[in-house]
């Protein structure tokens, strides 16, 4: 007869903690970016966690537990959070009209060189200052996509939307956050000025 | 006549997240070469890319965070048993009545057992030893120094005194620590490793040893009891100091890991 704690062991919570726990930085992240507010994104993690271990017997072991995750915690945040937030993102129409314009003033090579600091370089709270700038919508894309690389289908099945409107959110997202970067660039000194574009 | 589109304005962000086929892709590249608008274009979706990517590295969630969530699962394991493991017993019409009364009574004292060791202590304790092991529980303040991980569980403000000890005389380093917790109690954690890879993890928490369930064997040595429990190759030792209650988990032997927890509680005595 097994030893009673090697069968314990072996029970679920053990397979959901395999499973799960690695990701917690990834998920705390990617929370902390839709809600803004560490207590919200740790009240989030906790949530997702907890429904994800409810429903861990819906978890086809070998597919991609990431997706699966990351589905649970946009659906928490949808839930319970979203409704309560008013957007205080800018338009991203008006970011992205302003991309053809930038593009035609100057080569975003150009750009990049006369940087005084690399892309990569960028601390954190720069690029995340540009990020929020965006609707949530644009930029849970983003985020699921450029920064966890979930694919576009996995990242659609997340967001709860058809891939060609994740397809569309992306691209947008990326122009309007390039246009966001430049301006943010501009103002700290980072680059040159911003080229005139009307 | 010609199909392809002036700009393939959607099509350099496919090719850029490498979802186009080598044939398309290949067209792609193509018309990028001829086409200095669409290379701009290309140019500023990469640097936003790379600017997002660099900029929000994966770091290691917040201790609380992590607490938060296993005290979670530590509720609901409570509460609700171990999700998939115990499964009401459902009376069948055909059944007679004595037949279900034993069927409920069976199922009553299997989960009863289940229970009891699935959200126990010393399986708990197990549990953090193995993601240890496995690198799946990580350590918020890495030391070799014991005093220095003692004033770190000061810091964060552990609502019971910890005693960090050196074991370097004993062969084994300490690795450091983190606030942690042991089925739903807050815990502080810290490892040790031995010269050959043996791993020794150990757990402090405010409670008494009433709570554990009954041990494989108990053995006094100089004043405490030793309640010591069996996880495959895995020894598991809990004592009392006062109102904390130590548990010792080691890989290096049954008999090494008790010895351990009786020259560590000698030490706190």
């Amino acid at each position: 007869m097994a030893d009673p704690f090697d069968q314990a062991f072996n029970h679920r919570r053990a397979r959901f903690e395999a499973e799960t726990l690695s990701l917690m930085p990834a998920v705390y992240r990617f929370a902390l970016r839709l809600t803004r507010r560490p207590e919200d994104a740790r009240d989030i993690v906790q949530d997702a966690y907890l429904r994800a271990f409810r429903t861990f017997g819906n978890f086809r072991p070998g597919t991609n537990a990431k997706a699966w995750l990351f589905t649970i915690v946009y659906s928490v945040f949808v839930n319970r959070w979203h409704k309560e937030q008013r957007e205080s993102g800018v338009s991203v129409e008006e970011l992205e009209n302003e991309f053809p314009r930038l593009l035609a003033a100057e080569a975003p090579a150009a750009f990049r060189e006369s940087l005084s600091t690399r892309p990569a370089d960028w601390a954190h709270a720069e690029v995340d200052a540009a990020l929020r700038r965006l609707p949530e919508a644009f930029r849970s894309a983003l985020l699921l996509v450029d920064v966890e690389e979930l694919t576009y289908e996995e990242a659609a099945a997340a967001l709860g939307c058809p891939v060609g409107t994740l397809r569309s959110r992306l691209f947008r997202a990326r122009k309007a956050l390039y246009v966001a970067l430049r301006e943010f660039a501009a103002r700290a000194g980072y680059g040159p000025p911003r080229p005139e574009t009307k | 006549m010609n199909n392809e589109p002036v700009h393939p304005e959607s099509e350099i962000q496919e090719l850029l997240d490498g979802r186009l086929s080598a044939e398309r892709g290949a067209q792609i590249e193509k018309h990028l070469a001829e086409c200095e608008q669409c290379r701009r274009q290309r140019d500023a979706l990469v640097f936003a890319r790379e600017s997002l990517r660099a900029s929000l590295p994966a770091s290691p969630a917040p201790a609380d965070v992590v607490t938060g969530v296993e005290m979670a699962l530590d509720r609901e394991e409570r509460q609700t048993g171990s999700p998939g493991s115990v499964k009401p017993v459902v009376a069948r019409r055909r059944l007679g009545r004595a037949a279900i009364a034993a069927g409920l009574a069976a199922a009553l004292a299997l989960a009863f057992v289940l229970l009891r060791h699935e959200g126990s202590l010393p399986s708990a304790a197990a549990r953090d030893f193995a993601r240890v092991r496995s690198g799946r529980l990580a350590l918020a303040f890495p030391t070799e120094n014991a005093g220095e991980l003692g004033s770190y569980f000061v810091r964060e403000r552990l609502p019971f005194r910890t005693r960090v000890f050196d074991l370097a005389m004993m062969g084994y380093r300490l690795e450091g620590g983190r606030v942690h917790s042991l089925a739903g109690r807050q815990s502080a954690l810290f490892v040790y490793r031995g010269a050959d890879g043996q791993l020794l993890v150990c757990e402090m928490y405010e409670g008494t040893t009433k709570d554990l369930p009954r041990a494989l064997e108990t053995r006094q040595h100089n004043g405490f009891d030793f309640h010591i429990y069996k996880q495959g190759n895995r020894t598991i030792v809990f004592w009392q100091e006062g109102s904390v209650t130590c548990v010792l988990v080691g890989d290096g032997g049954p008999e090494q890991v008790i010895q351990l927890a009786f020259a560590k509680a000698m030490k706190a005595s």
